[in-house]
């Protein structure tokens, strides 16, 4: 007996660019996943994704394809599974390849997760940043993200003096 | 967001101060000067407002720098840095109290025991009123006290004294406070008082106690307990077996059991039998007749992963190896069909003294993984194994080659070697190469790289098979050169992937480089 095929979804970005992908893709999102089981009935009409537009919904899709099959964290254990979520700090090499983007995109990318509720492409986003910042001094990080220093001189003394400790390293 | 002031004028060509007093000017113009910073400030967050970065809400940024305290191998630096780049990470920062929550190593950064008391101080105040996790190491007396008189806080605990310390400090009177959120608790030698915590520990689910004096007639927490690590080095018996069993036989939610060099050696006639009606995981580190001893006075009907290191001597050889398998299979009859995974070695060669022999006239008597490996398949039928991890010397890799023939359910392999002992594998190719394992998912062996290429070389089936994992790891500084050109081109990790390895074979067209 043929398997059954799968259905397939539509979806529509805020730059009107739709996607049909496999239900079993898209519900790596929490976000839709909810929508698609609160749908009782077969629905024609695209859902509407306003916070992501196409190129970027593209490179969610990639990493939601790849992933597929894969087990999501369940809603009761959700508390422990954010801890082993947390504690596993490697990147798979798929995944680095798939994040290495520039910060535009990567930024997109984690607000993407963000919104779609795809815990593990956030882990991703927010550990390729965090890898970004390490042993990277303030000044550092602020040149490499475009971030001014808007503290006033007083403040600014005022926090190193709370930690002396950390200055002369 | 900033926004900027609009009364400000476009230019100073309209700011005047003629006619006034030298005082009533001189605040004008410092009034101006606020008035301008305050509109170069604003600028500013509107320049940093158009990054990208800054488009992350705060909760999503919060999670970054979780992510950077965890990445980074300064993490208390690293936690202050980030308070320090603007306004809005300083406020997400501050104003999430998991972020202070936890340390690594507390806080080895900070030299001054001063400095770090005032920073551990100010991670308290920031953390808020949530549970505390901290790791110390060698701390200063100032900060180990600073930290305890949070005890009523602590959800996690690690403590590793100073080695040059004073050992009689702390006294064990020091841990006798109350620790209602205590779950987790890991204590290098430390000695205990009679009643830690003044017996105020509801929470506690893991105990570890490496070389601790403490008093075993009052288990900490006993029926919370689901993991418990006792570990001596060895000849140093400080706490016996039956204390212990009545000990054990009041901890009914124990899942994993780790006993290292603690067991007395009495088998007794008539045992007494203490349920462990949870344990899942046990590991015993004794010698022979000890871990004999305990196997007899429990019993373990969840049981499906037993580890048995042994300590090797002179004198243990083959028949010292089956009477010890004899007697488990006698011991235990029916946890031998549901066990998944089993781990047998001996840990130590015993000499009287060890620098008066050379490396090479170090012989364990007897073909001991021979006799393990043949024994395990033939002489126990094992229906279930799924991982097999042994560490054999050369000579042994005959038998284990051939052991492994009747494995047939064996999906991890993991076989630990001393240097270049795995030349015993490539001198039994043929072995090798005949081994069926169906269900073989991941090979992982420290050895030489030509190790890897010569199991490929001759198991293309498990190539085509996709073996999910085949890792190799802690090689000879003078095999190093080669694995890392394997592992270079291959992986980033070390981790290799037998597609990636499929193709770089493929590219050695000549065959072996060796």
């Amino acid at each position: 007996m043929a398997a059954p095929a799968t259905q397939q979804i539509k979806i529509r970005c805020n730059d009107e660019k739709e996607f049909t992908v496999d239900r079993d893709v898209l519900e790596r999102s929490v976000l839709i996943k909810n929508m698609l089981e609160d749908v009782t009935e077969q629905q024609d009409a695209p859902i509407p994704l306003p916070n992501v537009s196409g190129p970027v919904m593209a490179k969610v899709l990639e990493y939601c394809t790849h992933h597929r099959g894969e087990p999501l964290p369940s809603a009761d254990t959700e508390q422990s599974q954010d801890e082993t979520r947390k504690r596993t700090t490697d990147i798979s090499e798929w995944d680095q390849k798939f994040i290495t983007v520039d910060q535009e995109m990567l930024f997109e990318i984690i607000l993407a997760a963000n919104y779609l509720d795809i815990k593990s492409l956030l882990d991703v986003g927010c550990k390729t940043v965090a890898n970004m910042i390490k042993g990277k001094t303030p000044e550092e990080i602020r040149k490499l993200f475009n971030i001014v220093n808007d503290f006033t001189p007083e403040e600014e003394a005022q926090i190193k003096k709370e930690n002396e400790w950390a200055e002369d390293r | 967001m900033a926004t900027v002031d609009q009364s400000l004028p476009q230019s100073l060509s309209g700011f005047s101060i003629a006619g006034l007093t030298p005082n009533a000017a001189y605040n004008k113009i410092n009034t101006e000067i606020l008035r301008w910073e305050n509109h170069v400030r604003c600028l500013k967050a509107l320049q940093t407002s158009i990054a990208p970065i800054s488009r992350l809400p705060a909760e999503v940024l919060s999670q970054i720098m979780d992510w950077s305290y965890r990445l980074s191998k300064n993490p208390h630096r690293t936690r202050l840095y980030l308070t320090w780049v603007c306004r809005y990470w300083r406020d997400v920062a501050l104003g999430d109290p998991q972020l202070w929550r936890k340390t690594q190593n507390y806080p080895e950064e900070i030299e001054d025991p001063t400095q770090a008391s005032i920073f551990v101080q100010e991670c308290f105040a920031r953390s808020r009123s949530l549970d505390l996790e901290i790791s110390l190491r060698s701390p200063s007396r100032g900060l180990l006290e600073l930290c305890m008189s949070r005890i009523h806080r602590i959800r996690s605990l690690a403590y590793i004294p100073c080695i040059t310390r004073d050992t009689t400090y702390p006294p064990n009177q020091f841990w006798s406070r109350p620790a209602p959120h205590l779950s987790s608790l890991s204590l290098t030698k430390t000695s205990l008082s009679n009643k830690p915590f003044n017996g105020v520990c509801p929470k506690l689910t893991r105990l570890r106690l490496e070389e601790c004096t403490f008093d075993w007639s009052f288990p900490l927490s006993a029926t919370t307990l689901t993991s418990l690590h006792i570990a001596f080095p060895k000849n140093t018996i400080s706490i016996r077996l039956l204390v212990r069993s009545r000990g054990l036989s009041k901890m009914p939610s124990l899942i994993n059991l780790y006993l290292k060099n603690c067991l007395t050696n009495t088998t007794t006639p008539t045992p007494t039998y203490y349920n462990l009606p949870s344990l899942r995981n046990l590991y015993l580190e004794d010698g022979q007749d000890q871990v004999l001893g305990f196997l007899q006075s429990i019993k373990t009907p969840e049981i499906c992963s037993l580890q048995a290191c042994i300590h090797a001597n002179r004198s243990f050889g083959e028949s010292q190896l089956l009477t010890t398998i004899d007697s488990f299979k006698r011991l235990h009859p029916s946890l031998w069909l549901d066990i998944r995974h089993l781990t047998m070695r001996p840990v130590a060669i015993e000499v009287e003294d060890s620098s008066s022999l050379s490396k090479d006239s170090i012989i364990i008597p007897g073909p001991l993984f021979t006799t393990l490996a043949l024994s395990l398949c033939n002489h126990l039928s094992i229906d279930h194994l799924e991982t097999l991890s042994i560490e054999p010397r050369s000579r042994e890799m005959t038998g284990v080659t051939g052991a492994l023939r009747s494995l047939r359910t064996v999906q991890h392999i993991r076989v630990r070697t001393i240097g270049h002992d795995l030349q015993g594998l490539l001198v039994q190719k043929q072995d090798l190469e005949n081994i069926p394992l169906p269900s073989l998912m991941e090979i992982h062996c420290d050895a030489p790289s030509e190790t890897l290429y010569s199991i490929l070389e001759l198991r293309r089936d498990i190539l085509q098979r996709k073996l999910p994992k085949l890792t190799f790891r802690e090689c000879e500084p003078e095999e190093m050169k080669v694995y890392e050109e394997v592992a270079h081109s291959v992986s980033a990790d070390g981790v290799v992937g037998v597609e990636d390895l499929r193709e770089y074979l493929a590219t050695l067209q000549a065959g072996l480089p060796w």
